[in-house]
Protein backbone atom coordinates (compact mmCIF):
# COMPACT_ATOMS: atom_id res chain seq x y z
CA UNK A 1 0.00 0.00 0.00
CA UNK A 2 1.54 3.06 -1.02
CA UNK A 3 0.93 6.05 1.31
CA UNK A 4 -0.22 9.35 0.08
CA UNK A 5 2.34 12.08 0.15
CA UNK A 6 1.60 13.98 3.69
CA UNK A 7 2.38 17.54 4.92
CA UNK A 8 1.69 19.06 7.93
CA UNK A 9 0.10 22.68 8.06
CA UNK A 10 1.03 25.28 10.75
CA UNK A 11 -1.12 28.64 10.75
CA UNK A 12 0.49 30.64 12.65
CA UNK A 13 -2.62 33.09 12.93
CA UNK A 14 -4.33 30.51 14.37
CA UNK A 15 -1.56 29.79 17.07
CA UNK A 16 -2.18 30.37 20.84
CA UNK A 17 1.36 30.04 22.22
CA UNK A 18 0.93 27.74 24.89
CA UNK A 19 3.97 25.43 23.61
CA UNK A 20 1.89 22.42 24.47
CA UNK A 21 3.66 20.92 20.73
CA UNK A 22 7.13 21.49 22.74
CA UNK A 23 6.07 19.54 25.61
CA UNK A 24 4.63 16.77 23.55
CA UNK A 25 7.50 16.53 21.14
CA UNK A 26 9.68 15.78 24.63
CA UNK A 27 7.57 13.22 25.81
CA UNK A 28 7.42 11.26 22.62
CA UNK A 29 11.23 11.77 21.83
CA UNK A 30 12.12 11.31 26.12
CA UNK A 31 13.87 14.71 25.75
CA UNK A 32 15.05 16.17 28.82
CA UNK A 33 13.18 18.80 29.86
CA UNK A 34 16.17 21.88 28.14
CA UNK A 35 16.11 19.69 25.36
CA UNK A 36 13.85 20.54 21.95
CA UNK A 37 13.13 19.97 18.93
CA UNK A 38 10.91 22.98 18.48
CA UNK A 39 12.29 27.12 18.71
CA UNK A 40 10.57 29.60 19.29
CA UNK A 41 10.78 32.44 17.39
CA UNK A 42 9.23 35.66 19.07
CA UNK A 43 8.85 39.24 16.78
CA UNK A 44 7.74 42.36 16.59
CA UNK A 45 7.21 44.76 14.05
CA UNK A 46 5.81 48.27 13.48
CA UNK A 47 5.30 51.03 15.95
CA UNK A 48 3.35 51.62 18.61
CA UNK A 49 0.40 51.41 18.69
CA UNK A 50 0.70 49.67 15.36
CA UNK A 51 2.72 46.73 16.93
CA UNK A 52 2.41 43.27 15.27
CA UNK A 53 3.82 40.16 16.85
CA UNK A 54 4.72 37.34 14.89
CA UNK A 55 5.62 33.59 16.63
CA UNK A 56 7.34 31.11 14.58
CA UNK A 57 7.87 27.45 15.63
CA UNK A 58 10.73 26.63 14.27
CA UNK A 59 11.00 22.98 13.57
CA UNK A 60 12.15 20.18 10.71
CA UNK A 61 10.55 21.85 7.66
CA UNK A 62 10.74 18.60 5.67
CA UNK A 63 11.74 19.72 2.96
CA UNK A 64 11.55 17.50 -0.29
CA UNK A 65 14.78 18.07 -1.53
CA UNK A 66 16.23 17.73 1.65
CA UNK A 67 20.07 18.55 1.60
CA UNK A 68 20.21 17.00 5.07
CA UNK A 69 18.96 13.73 3.96
CA UNK A 70 21.39 13.85 1.26
CA UNK A 71 24.29 14.75 3.45
CA UNK A 72 23.84 12.11 6.77
CA UNK A 73 26.84 9.60 6.34
CA UNK A 74 25.56 7.32 8.17
CA UNK A 75 21.69 7.09 7.19
CA UNK A 76 20.32 8.90 10.75
CA UNK A 77 18.79 10.98 8.68
CA UNK A 78 16.28 9.41 6.09
CA UNK A 79 12.47 10.48 4.32
CA UNK A 80 9.52 8.25 4.97
CA UNK A 81 6.83 7.30 2.45
CA UNK A 82 4.56 9.94 3.37
CA UNK A 83 7.24 12.42 2.53
CA UNK A 84 8.12 13.64 6.12
CA UNK A 85 12.19 13.55 7.46
CA UNK A 86 12.78 10.96 9.76
CA UNK A 87 15.96 10.63 12.09
CA UNK A 88 17.04 7.61 14.11
CA UNK A 89 19.67 8.91 16.79
CA UNK A 90 20.96 5.34 17.56
CA UNK A 91 22.39 5.88 14.38
CA UNK A 92 23.72 9.01 14.42
CA UNK A 93 27.38 10.31 15.02
CA UNK A 94 27.34 14.03 15.79
CA UNK A 95 28.94 14.89 12.29
CA UNK A 96 26.57 17.91 12.16
CA UNK A 97 26.60 17.83 8.46
CA UNK A 98 22.51 17.88 8.82
CA UNK A 99 23.04 21.61 11.01
CA UNK A 100 26.01 22.53 8.30
CA UNK A 101 23.97 21.89 5.06
CA UNK A 102 20.04 22.87 6.59
CA UNK A 103 19.10 26.27 4.91
CA UNK A 104 16.56 27.01 7.98
CA UNK A 105 19.59 26.19 10.12
CA UNK A 106 17.05 24.11 12.52
CA UNK A 107 19.43 21.24 13.81
CA UNK A 108 21.87 21.72 15.94
CA UNK A 109 24.23 19.12 18.29
CA UNK A 110 24.90 18.40 21.37
CA UNK A 111 27.00 15.83 22.78
CA UNK A 112 27.66 14.25 19.58
CA UNK A 113 24.34 14.09 18.84
CA UNK A 114 22.05 16.05 16.64
CA UNK A 115 19.32 17.65 18.44
CA UNK A 116 16.84 17.88 15.07
CA UNK A 117 12.88 16.60 14.90
CA UNK A 118 12.32 13.19 14.20
CA UNK A 119 8.71 13.14 12.24
CA UNK A 120 7.24 10.63 14.42
CA UNK A 121 7.54 7.88 12.21
CA UNK A 122 5.97 5.03 14.68
CA UNK A 123 3.27 7.58 14.10
CA UNK A 124 3.16 8.47 10.92
CA UNK A 125 4.16 4.70 9.88
CA UNK A 126 0.55 4.08 11.20
CA UNK A 127 -1.23 7.25 9.05
CA UNK A 128 -1.59 9.01 12.59
CA UNK A 129 -0.01 12.77 12.65
CA UNK A 130 2.99 13.62 14.85
CA UNK A 131 2.77 14.21 18.33
CA UNK A 132 3.15 17.70 18.08
CA UNK A 133 0.01 18.35 15.79
CA UNK A 134 -1.66 15.63 18.10
CA UNK A 135 -1.28 18.02 21.06
CA UNK A 136 -2.29 21.25 19.17
CA UNK A 137 -5.12 22.73 21.11
CA UNK A 138 -5.83 26.00 18.87
CA UNK A 139 -6.14 23.93 15.85
CA UNK A 140 -3.14 25.79 14.34
CA UNK A 141 -1.54 22.39 13.40
CA UNK A 142 -2.92 20.03 11.13
CA UNK A 143 -1.73 16.83 9.31
CA UNK A 144 -2.70 15.25 6.08
CA UNK A 145 -2.33 14.96 2.03
CA UNK A 146 -0.08 17.24 1.52
CA UNK A 147 -2.24 18.60 -1.88
CA UNK A 148 -5.10 18.98 0.58
CA UNK A 149 -3.03 20.98 2.81
CA UNK A 150 -1.67 23.23 0.62
CA UNK A 151 -5.60 24.21 -0.49
CA UNK A 152 -6.63 25.16 2.88
CA UNK A 153 -3.70 27.08 3.32
CA UNK A 154 -4.16 28.99 0.41
CA UNK A 155 -8.20 29.61 1.68
CA UNK A 156 -6.70 30.72 4.82
CA UNK A 157 -4.69 32.84 3.77
CA UNK A 158 -7.31 34.48 1.44
CA UNK A 159 -9.75 34.94 3.98
CA UNK A 160 -6.45 36.41 6.22
CA UNK A 161 -5.74 39.11 3.16
CA UNK A 162 -8.79 41.35 4.57
CA UNK A 163 -6.78 41.91 7.76
CA UNK A 164 -2.96 40.89 6.66
CA UNK A 165 -2.29 41.97 3.03
CA UNK A 166 0.81 40.25 3.22
CA UNK A 167 -0.43 37.15 4.50
CA UNK A 168 0.94 34.15 2.34
CA UNK A 169 1.61 30.75 2.21
CA UNK A 170 5.16 29.56 3.22
CA UNK A 171 6.76 25.86 1.41
CA UNK A 172 9.73 27.35 -0.55
CA UNK A 173 10.47 25.89 -4.26
CA UNK A 174 13.84 26.47 -3.50
CA UNK A 175 13.94 22.82 -1.52
CA UNK A 176 12.04 21.15 -3.31
CA UNK A 177 8.79 22.44 -1.90
CA UNK A 178 8.36 21.44 2.15
CA UNK A 179 5.98 18.95 4.09
CA UNK A 180 5.62 21.50 6.53
CA UNK A 181 3.36 23.99 5.26
CA UNK A 182 3.08 27.71 7.19
CA UNK A 183 0.00 29.97 6.67
CA UNK A 184 1.96 34.03 7.51
CA UNK A 185 0.51 36.91 8.17
CA UNK A 186 2.75 38.55 6.96
CA UNK A 187 6.40 38.33 5.18
CA UNK A 188 8.62 35.20 5.84
CA UNK A 189 11.37 37.98 7.28
CA UNK A 190 8.80 39.16 9.30
CA UNK A 191 8.76 35.82 11.17
CA UNK A 192 12.64 35.63 11.07
CA UNK A 193 12.43 33.02 8.10
CA UNK A 194 14.56 32.64 4.86
CA UNK A 195 12.77 34.52 1.78
CA UNK A 196 14.25 32.10 -0.56
CA UNK A 197 16.03 29.17 0.86
CA UNK A 198 17.88 26.68 -1.35
CA UNK A 199 19.12 23.15 -0.63
CA UNK A 200 23.06 23.58 -1.28
CA UNK A 201 23.87 22.73 -4.51
CA UNK A 202 26.47 19.53 -5.01
CA UNK A 203 25.36 17.65 -2.46
CA UNK A 204 24.35 14.31 -4.33
CA UNK A 205 27.40 14.30 -6.65
CA UNK A 206 29.84 14.65 -4.32
CA UNK A 207 27.86 11.78 -2.43
CA UNK A 208 26.41 9.77 -5.39
CA UNK A 209 29.73 9.95 -7.85
CA UNK A 210 32.29 11.40 -6.58
CA UNK A 211 33.09 9.19 -3.03
CA UNK A 212 31.93 6.20 -4.68
CA UNK A 213 34.21 6.93 -7.74
CA UNK A 214 37.23 8.11 -4.92
CA UNK A 215 36.76 4.86 -3.49
CA UNK A 216 36.75 3.00 -6.33
CA UNK A 217 40.20 3.85 -7.54
CA UNK A 218 41.60 3.52 -4.40
CA UNK A 219 40.56 -0.04 -5.04
CA UNK A 220 42.07 -0.03 -8.44
CA UNK A 221 45.13 1.35 -7.74
CA UNK A 222 45.96 -0.97 -5.06
CA UNK A 223 44.99 -4.03 -7.13
CA UNK A 224 46.65 -2.89 -9.99
CA UNK A 225 49.89 -2.83 -7.74
CA UNK A 226 49.25 -6.02 -6.38
CA UNK A 227 48.94 -7.30 -9.75
CA UNK A 228 52.22 -5.67 -11.59
CA UNK A 229 54.32 -6.58 -7.79
CA UNK A 230 56.01 -9.90 -8.22
CA UNK A 231 56.55 -8.66 -11.84
CA UNK A 232 58.16 -5.25 -10.81
CA UNK A 233 60.24 -6.55 -8.09
CA UNK A 234 62.33 -9.26 -10.10
CA UNK A 235 62.82 -6.70 -12.44
CA UNK A 236 64.31 -4.23 -9.97
CA UNK A 237 66.62 -7.00 -8.14
CA UNK A 238 67.91 -8.28 -11.30
CA UNK A 239 68.69 -4.28 -12.73
CA UNK A 240 70.07 -3.96 -9.73
CA UNK A 241 72.67 -7.10 -10.04
CA UNK A 242 73.45 -6.30 -13.34
CA UNK A 243 74.80 -2.68 -12.30
CA UNK A 244 76.35 -3.48 -9.47
CA UNK A 245 78.63 -6.14 -11.12
CA UNK A 246 79.03 -3.45 -14.11
CA UNK A 247 80.43 -1.51 -11.61
CA UNK A 248 82.46 -4.35 -10.76
CA UNK B 1 81.67 -2.85 5.68
CA UNK B 2 80.92 1.21 5.78
CA UNK B 3 81.29 1.27 2.21
CA UNK B 4 77.89 -0.83 1.45
CA UNK B 5 75.97 1.65 3.14
CA UNK B 6 75.05 5.20 2.72
CA UNK B 7 73.36 7.56 5.32
CA UNK B 8 70.31 8.68 3.44
CA UNK B 9 67.94 10.01 5.83
CA UNK B 10 68.51 11.56 9.96
CA UNK B 11 66.72 10.68 12.75
CA UNK B 12 64.52 13.74 13.12
CA UNK B 13 63.53 13.05 9.22
CA UNK B 14 62.51 9.64 10.17
CA UNK B 15 60.81 10.16 13.09
CA UNK B 16 58.94 13.43 11.30
CA UNK B 17 58.08 10.51 8.60
CA UNK B 18 56.63 7.97 10.76
CA UNK B 19 54.94 10.36 12.66
CA UNK B 20 53.20 11.77 9.39
CA UNK B 21 52.46 8.26 8.35
CA UNK B 22 50.38 7.80 11.50
CA UNK B 23 48.59 10.59 11.35
CA UNK B 24 47.45 10.24 8.03
CA UNK B 25 46.27 6.98 8.45
CA UNK B 26 44.54 7.31 11.46
CA UNK B 27 42.73 10.60 9.48
CA UNK B 28 41.97 8.44 6.63
CA UNK B 29 40.56 5.69 8.57
CA UNK B 30 38.47 7.57 10.69
CA UNK B 31 37.76 10.04 7.91
CA UNK B 32 36.51 6.58 5.62
CA UNK B 33 34.14 6.03 8.28
CA UNK B 34 31.71 8.87 7.23
CA UNK B 35 32.04 7.72 3.40
CA UNK B 36 32.22 3.88 3.37
CA UNK B 37 28.50 3.05 4.24
CA UNK B 38 29.25 -0.41 5.51
CA UNK B 39 31.34 1.14 8.83
CA UNK B 40 28.96 4.13 9.14
CA UNK B 41 28.35 2.13 12.15
CA UNK B 42 31.86 2.52 13.43
CA UNK B 43 30.84 6.46 13.32
CA UNK B 44 27.94 6.04 15.86
CA UNK B 45 28.65 7.81 19.23
CA UNK B 46 31.36 10.58 17.69
CA UNK B 47 34.74 8.66 19.21
CA UNK B 48 36.14 8.36 15.56
CA UNK B 49 35.81 12.09 14.93
CA UNK B 50 37.76 12.87 18.34
CA UNK B 51 40.39 10.76 16.72
CA UNK B 52 40.51 12.53 13.61
CA UNK B 53 41.08 15.98 15.43
CA UNK B 54 43.39 14.48 17.52
CA UNK B 55 45.55 13.52 14.63
CA UNK B 56 44.52 16.73 12.36
CA UNK B 57 46.07 18.80 15.71
CA UNK B 58 49.42 16.59 14.96
CA UNK B 59 49.25 16.79 11.19
CA UNK B 60 49.09 20.70 11.55
CA UNK B 61 52.14 20.43 14.05
CA UNK B 62 54.27 18.55 11.74
CA UNK B 63 55.63 21.25 9.78
CA UNK B 64 56.46 23.23 12.70
CA UNK B 65 58.32 20.23 14.18
CA UNK B 66 60.44 20.07 10.87
CA UNK B 67 61.45 23.20 10.76
CA UNK B 68 61.93 23.35 14.60
CA UNK B 69 63.70 20.15 14.29
CA UNK B 70 65.73 20.57 11.01
CA UNK B 71 65.13 24.15 9.07
CA UNK B 72 67.62 23.79 6.17
CA UNK B 73 66.07 19.97 5.83
CA UNK B 74 62.61 21.41 5.37
CA UNK B 75 63.56 23.78 2.78
CA UNK B 76 65.68 21.50 0.42
CA UNK B 77 62.36 19.47 0.72
CA UNK B 78 60.16 21.93 -0.48
CA UNK B 79 62.49 23.58 -2.77
CA UNK B 80 63.77 20.17 -4.61
CA UNK B 81 59.64 19.24 -4.92
CA UNK B 82 59.17 22.66 -7.29
CA UNK B 83 62.38 22.46 -8.97
CA UNK B 84 62.62 20.06 -12.19
CA UNK B 85 65.51 20.19 -14.60
CA UNK B 86 65.51 18.34 -18.35
CA UNK B 87 66.46 14.98 -17.28
CA UNK B 88 64.00 15.26 -14.76
CA UNK B 89 61.43 15.60 -17.48
CA UNK B 90 63.10 12.42 -19.28
CA UNK B 91 62.63 10.41 -16.58
CA UNK B 92 59.01 11.54 -15.92
CA UNK B 93 58.99 9.90 -19.47
CA UNK B 94 60.31 6.71 -18.52
CA UNK B 95 57.62 6.24 -15.68
CA UNK B 96 55.89 3.86 -16.54
CA UNK B 97 58.77 1.65 -17.50
CA UNK B 98 60.58 2.61 -13.81
CA UNK B 99 56.53 1.35 -12.72
CA UNK B 100 57.32 -2.25 -13.59
CA UNK B 101 60.90 -2.01 -12.10
CA UNK B 102 63.30 -1.39 -15.09
CA UNK B 103 65.20 0.90 -13.87
CA UNK B 104 68.22 0.68 -16.21
CA UNK B 105 69.14 3.43 -18.61
CA UNK B 106 67.45 6.13 -16.59
CA UNK B 107 68.60 9.65 -17.17
CA UNK B 108 71.09 10.57 -14.13
CA UNK B 109 68.67 11.44 -11.19
CA UNK B 110 70.01 13.30 -8.02
CA UNK B 111 69.17 12.99 -4.31
CA UNK B 112 65.82 12.44 -5.49
CA UNK B 113 64.32 11.39 -8.30
CA UNK B 114 62.00 13.14 -10.21
CA UNK B 115 58.85 10.19 -9.19
CA UNK B 116 59.64 11.62 -5.58
CA UNK B 117 59.78 14.71 -5.95
CA UNK B 118 56.51 14.90 -8.02
CA UNK B 119 55.26 12.78 -4.98
CA UNK B 120 56.58 15.10 -2.25
CA UNK B 121 55.18 18.40 -4.30
CA UNK B 122 51.88 16.43 -4.77
CA UNK B 123 51.48 15.46 -0.88
CA UNK B 124 52.69 19.31 -0.21
CA UNK B 125 49.38 20.27 -2.49
CA UNK B 126 47.75 17.83 -0.93
CA UNK B 127 48.25 18.78 2.63
CA UNK B 128 47.55 22.41 2.35
CA UNK B 129 44.14 21.73 0.61
CA UNK B 130 43.11 19.16 3.41
CA UNK B 131 44.57 21.37 6.28
CA UNK B 132 42.51 24.28 4.81
CA UNK B 133 39.01 22.48 3.95
CA UNK B 134 39.52 20.73 6.98
CA UNK B 135 39.84 23.44 8.88
CA UNK B 136 37.05 25.07 7.39
CA UNK B 137 34.99 22.05 8.29
CA UNK B 138 35.66 22.17 11.48
CA UNK B 139 36.47 25.43 13.33
CA UNK B 140 34.94 27.64 10.55
CA UNK B 141 31.17 25.83 10.31
CA UNK B 142 28.85 28.30 11.13
CA UNK B 143 30.99 31.01 9.50
CA UNK B 144 31.36 29.45 6.22
CA UNK B 145 27.52 29.19 5.43
CA UNK B 146 25.89 25.73 4.15
CA UNK B 147 27.73 26.86 0.10
CA UNK B 148 31.28 26.68 1.46
CA UNK B 149 30.79 23.96 3.44
CA UNK B 150 29.88 21.72 0.98
CA UNK B 151 32.68 23.26 -1.04
CA UNK B 152 34.88 22.16 1.56
CA UNK B 153 33.50 18.77 2.06
CA UNK B 154 34.31 18.42 -1.46
CA UNK B 155 37.89 19.61 -1.65
CA UNK B 156 38.25 17.22 1.34
CA UNK B 157 37.11 14.30 0.00
CA UNK B 158 38.60 14.44 -3.56
CA UNK B 159 41.98 15.13 -1.26
CA UNK B 160 41.47 12.03 0.46
CA UNK B 161 41.76 9.80 -2.60
CA UNK B 162 44.30 12.07 -4.43
CA UNK B 163 46.43 11.40 -1.38
CA UNK B 164 45.07 7.48 -0.68
CA UNK B 165 46.41 6.73 -4.62
CA UNK B 166 49.36 8.49 -3.87
CA UNK B 167 50.40 6.64 -0.50
CA UNK B 168 49.72 3.12 -2.47
CA UNK B 169 52.24 4.42 -5.24
CA UNK B 170 54.95 5.37 -2.68
CA UNK B 171 54.33 1.92 -0.53
CA UNK B 172 54.89 0.28 -3.59
CA UNK B 173 57.85 1.84 -5.03
CA UNK B 174 59.47 1.46 -1.32
CA UNK B 175 58.72 -2.23 -2.00
CA UNK B 176 59.55 -2.48 -5.45
CA UNK B 177 62.86 -1.23 -4.60
CA UNK B 178 63.52 -2.57 -1.26
CA UNK B 179 64.12 1.17 -0.21
CA UNK B 180 62.44 1.01 3.53
CA UNK B 181 66.04 0.49 5.20
CA UNK B 182 65.89 4.34 4.70
CA UNK B 183 63.58 4.91 6.53
CA UNK B 184 63.99 2.75 8.91
CA UNK B 185 68.20 2.65 9.68
CA UNK B 186 68.79 5.89 7.98
CA UNK B 187 70.77 3.98 5.53
CA UNK B 188 70.80 2.45 2.01
CA UNK B 189 72.82 0.29 0.34
CA UNK B 190 75.23 1.79 -1.74
CA UNK B 191 74.23 -0.03 -4.89
CA UNK B 192 70.90 0.93 -4.84
CA UNK B 193 72.58 4.76 -4.39
CA UNK B 194 74.43 4.29 -7.45
CA UNK B 195 71.71 3.25 -9.77
CA UNK B 196 68.90 5.46 -8.30
CA UNK B 197 70.44 8.65 -7.05
CA UNK B 198 74.23 8.73 -9.05
CA UNK B 199 74.55 12.51 -8.94
CA UNK B 200 73.46 12.22 -4.89
CA UNK B 201 76.48 9.70 -4.36
CA UNK B 202 78.97 11.62 -5.92
CA UNK B 203 77.74 14.93 -4.19
CA UNK B 204 78.12 12.61 -1.29
CA UNK B 205 81.51 11.02 -2.16
CA UNK B 206 82.77 14.99 -3.28
CA UNK B 207 81.75 16.82 0.41
CA UNK B 208 83.23 13.40 2.25
CA UNK B 209 86.70 13.88 0.32
CA UNK B 210 87.04 17.35 0.69
CA UNK B 211 86.51 16.76 4.86
C1 LIG C 1 44.61 19.23 9.34
C2 LIG C 1 44.06 18.21 8.85
C3 LIG C 1 42.60 17.83 8.92
C4 LIG C 1 41.54 18.46 9.52
C5 LIG C 1 41.53 19.76 10.30
C6 LIG C 1 40.37 17.64 9.26
C7 LIG C 1 39.08 17.93 9.70
C8 LIG C 1 37.96 17.21 9.36
C9 LIG C 1 36.63 17.51 9.80
C10 LIG C 1 36.25 18.66 10.72
C11 LIG C 1 35.79 16.60 9.24
C12 LIG C 1 34.27 16.57 9.41
C13 LIG C 1 33.81 15.37 10.13
C14 LIG C 1 34.00 15.48 11.58
O1 LIG C 1 33.81 16.55 12.14
O2 LIG C 1 34.32 14.44 12.16
C15 LIG C 1 36.58 15.71 8.45
C16 LIG C 1 36.07 14.65 7.70
C17 LIG C 1 36.86 13.83 6.92
N1 LIG C 1 38.23 13.82 6.84
FE1 LIG C 1 39.49 15.18 7.67
N2 LIG C 1 40.73 16.55 8.52
C18 LIG C 1 42.10 16.62 8.29
C19 LIG C 1 42.89 15.72 7.62
C20 LIG C 1 42.42 14.63 6.93
C21 LIG C 1 43.24 13.66 6.21
C22 LIG C 1 44.76 13.71 6.10
C23 LIG C 1 42.39 12.76 5.67
C24 LIG C 1 42.66 11.55 4.80
C25 LIG C 1 43.76 11.09 4.47
C26 LIG C 1 41.05 13.14 6.03
C27 LIG C 1 39.92 12.47 5.63
C28 LIG C 1 38.63 12.83 5.96
C29 LIG C 1 37.45 12.19 5.42
C30 LIG C 1 37.43 11.06 4.40
C31 LIG C 1 36.35 12.82 6.02
C32 LIG C 1 34.88 12.49 5.76
C33 LIG C 1 34.41 13.39 4.65
C34 LIG C 1 32.97 13.19 4.35
O3 LIG C 1 32.18 12.98 5.25
O4 LIG C 1 32.63 13.28 3.15
N3 LIG C 1 41.09 14.28 6.80
N4 LIG C 1 37.91 16.10 8.53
Amino acid sequence: MLMPEAAILQDTSLCIECQACRVACQLQNQLPPDVSYARFQFRESGVFPEVSHHVARLTCQHCADAACVAICPTGAVYKGEEGLTHFDPARCSGCGYCAEVCPFAVPTVKADQAVRCAGCPALTADGQPPACVQTCLAGALSYGPRAQQLLRAEQRVAALRRRWPNANVYSPGGVGGTHLIWVLRDSPEAYGLPADPITPAGIRVLKDVVQPAGLLSVAAAAAISALTFVVARRNARRVLTEHADKEG
Amino acid sequence: MQNDRVFRYSGAQRSIHWLLALSFFALAITGLFLVFRPAAELAAGGLSRQVHRIFAAVLLAIPVLYAVLDWQGLKRLVRDSFTYDRDDLRWLARLPRYFLGLAHDLPPQGRLNAGQKLHHALVIIGYVTISVSGLLMWLGKSLVGPGAFVAALWVHNITTYALLILTVGHIYFVFVYGALSGMLSGYVSRRYAELEHPGWLAELDRTAVGR
